[in-house]
């Protein structure tokens, strides 16, 4: 046996993990050759320098510390004015109310489409035309009329309001102001309808996988999903844009798991103002109506007709403003993480 | 008392005591892996919140295929890895004219800082660990994960297979790899032996 073969015996060997012929080869071998047996005696002392290294003992208050971290990620996560408060009390009193809080859900700001649709990098979006918030259809038309992109800037939102429930004492962000919420359906004249919508990116380790993922998640939890586009960004890293059209009450738990696919970052949160959209649909259904009487009194039927057929027009684009309001669009930007 | 595995459910369903049960249960043993890969303090406990953190967004790839320590060790190698990484890149060579030294064909290592301490002060430390320790430091992040592993962490080459997502028989070649390249460096030195 010559000692080039035996070194590389020598560090499974002092860790018994050579076997029971190699193990004969490397006592004999050392028995008769002073050099292989020094280099196993350095080798088995550096081990044991490094072995006997002092670790101080971790310090206390870690805990305290990662779920600050995680709160403090707020910004990076999905914001959402329904996970701040949610209605099943069971669920906030479950622990610390809940994932969605220790991650963070957090009203970050409401931005201007303008912003939205850089943070997105929808190729989709041109300038002037809202972003994706409408799909094409009769709702596109109605915007056409009346004129969309007026939303404001406000200021940020704290997102938990106060709760009896709520524990989670490192959670800093209260505040009672909220914004009203949307009631689909209702027509009250000082009624504020908004269809609301969230984007993150996240980087994820594999897109295909993810992307999967997100397309499983959807369906579990019955929300509509479309792939949007796979462009390329300048660095040339694979990416996927998911949008899904979710349940308000199921929102806060489909953000909760998108938000364990990989590192979120780059979130917005926008609300696009309906008010003015749904007001109008409301008086044309109304100027309908009264012509609809008028030409029933007159007996004229083919003018009621034709006024019917316009009304249901204008109902199903009620109704499809009423779906948009119900309902909460996230947008998922996948970017794969590629390793260097 | 719930077992590992019922902890991480908990903590998927929302539940985040049961996280913070988990992180009560590894903290020494993170941060003593995280210690013995940064080499102090201050930066062994910010690594170990990003470990914990790095954990929990990805407590939904645990699949229960290893125990949820071994599983926990990889996350924690992993952080730190990127994180030895992230270093190495941003340290500049002083002096470009010095030649890299190449060590055992593919080790490109000069850039980082050689403690090189004087015979005196190493008599005078009351450790040889932590001598011994910054040349583990100079190592190649593979390298010196495989040694801090089994050296520093005493785990099985089975455990370490299951962390790096390898073979025993890579656990084998590479730890005898590392432990000769870091024999030699030490040896290089002529101070010790
Ligand atoms: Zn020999």
């Amino acid at each position: 046996m010559r000692c080039n073969q035996i070194k590389d015996l020598l560090s499974p060997y002092m860790d018994g993990m050579t076997n029971e012929k190699e193990n004969r080869l490397v006592k004999e071998h050392l028995a008769e050759c002073p050099s292989c047996r020094e280099e196993l005696e350095r080798m088995q002392f550096i081990a044991l320098c490094l072995n006997k290294m002092e670790v101080p003992p971790c310090p206390e208050g870690l805990v305290l510390d990662v779920r600050k971290r995680i709160v403090e990620e707020k910004n990076k996560v999905f914001s959402l004015r329904e996970a701040a408060k949610p209605k099943r009390q069971g669920w906030m009193a479950a622990g610390i109310a809940g994932i969605a809080l220790l991650i963070g859900i957090y009203i970050n700001s409401i931005l201007p489409v303008e912003n939205i649709a850089f943070l997105w990098r929808d190729k989709d979006s041109e300038a002037g035309k809202n972003v994706a918030i409408v799909g094409k259809g009769p709702l596109d038309r109605i915007m056409g009329i009346t004129g969309i992109g007026k939303e404001e800037k406000r200021v940020a939102q704290a997102p938990f309001t106060e709760d009896e429930d709520n524990d989670g004492g490192n959670v800093a962000v209260t505040d009672k102001e909220t914004v009203k919420p949307a009631v689909p359906g209702k027509k009250s004249a000082g009624g504020i309808y908004v269809a609301e919508q969230l984007a993150a990116q996240i980087k994820v380790g594999d897109i295909d996988k993810s992307t999967q993922e997100v397309i499983k998640l959807a369906q579990a939890s019955g929300a509509e999903y479309k792939i949007v586009d796979s462009m390329q960004p300048l660095s040339g890293e694979a990416t996927k844009t998911i949008e899904l059209a979710v349940e308000k009450d199921k929102a806060d738990s489909i953000i909760q798991q998108l938000s364990l696919l990989g590192e979120v970052s780059d979130t917005s949160r926008n609300q696009v103002s309906l008010t003015e959209q749904y007001n109008k649909v409301q008086e044309e259904i109304n100027i309908l109506n009264e012509k609809i009487a008028q030409a029933e009194k007159e007996g004229n039927a083919e003018a009621k007709a034709d006024l019917e057929k316009k009304l249901q027009e204008l109902n199903g684009v009620k109704n499809d403003i009423e779906g948009k309001m119900a309902k909460i669009t996230l947008k998922v930007y996948l970017v794969e993480n590629v390793k260097p | 008392m719930y077992t590992d595995e019922q902890l991480v459910k908990k903590s998927l369903k929302g539940d985040v005591a049961a996280f913070e049960e988990l992180v009560l249960r590894y903290q020494n043993k993170v941060y003593a892996l995280a210690y013995r890969y940064m080499g102090n303090e201050e930066d062994a406990y910010d690594i170990t919140q990003e470990i914990f953190l790095k954990a929990f967004r990805s407590l939904r790839t645990f699949k229960g295929n290893s125990s949820f320590g071994t599983w926990l060790y990889r996350v924690a190698t992993n952080v730190c890895l990127d994180e030895l990484r992230r270093r190495k890149r941003r340290v500049i060579p002083l002096s470009l004219d010095e030649p890299l030294a190449t060590e055992d064909g593919d080790e490109l290592e000069k850039d980082i800082i050689d403690p090189s301490p004087g015979a005196d002060i190493i008599y005078e430390r009351r450790e040889f660990s932590e001598y011994i320790w910054t040349f583990l430091n100079q190592m190649k992040p593979e390298h010196k994960t495989i040694i801090v592993l089994r050296d520093m962490m005493d785990l099985s080459y089975e455990e370490i297979a299951q962390i790096l997502n390898c073979s025993v028989g890579t656990v084998k070649s590479r730890l005898n790899r590392a432990r000769n390249i870091l024999r030699k460096k030490i040896e290089e030195k002529e101070l010790l032996f």
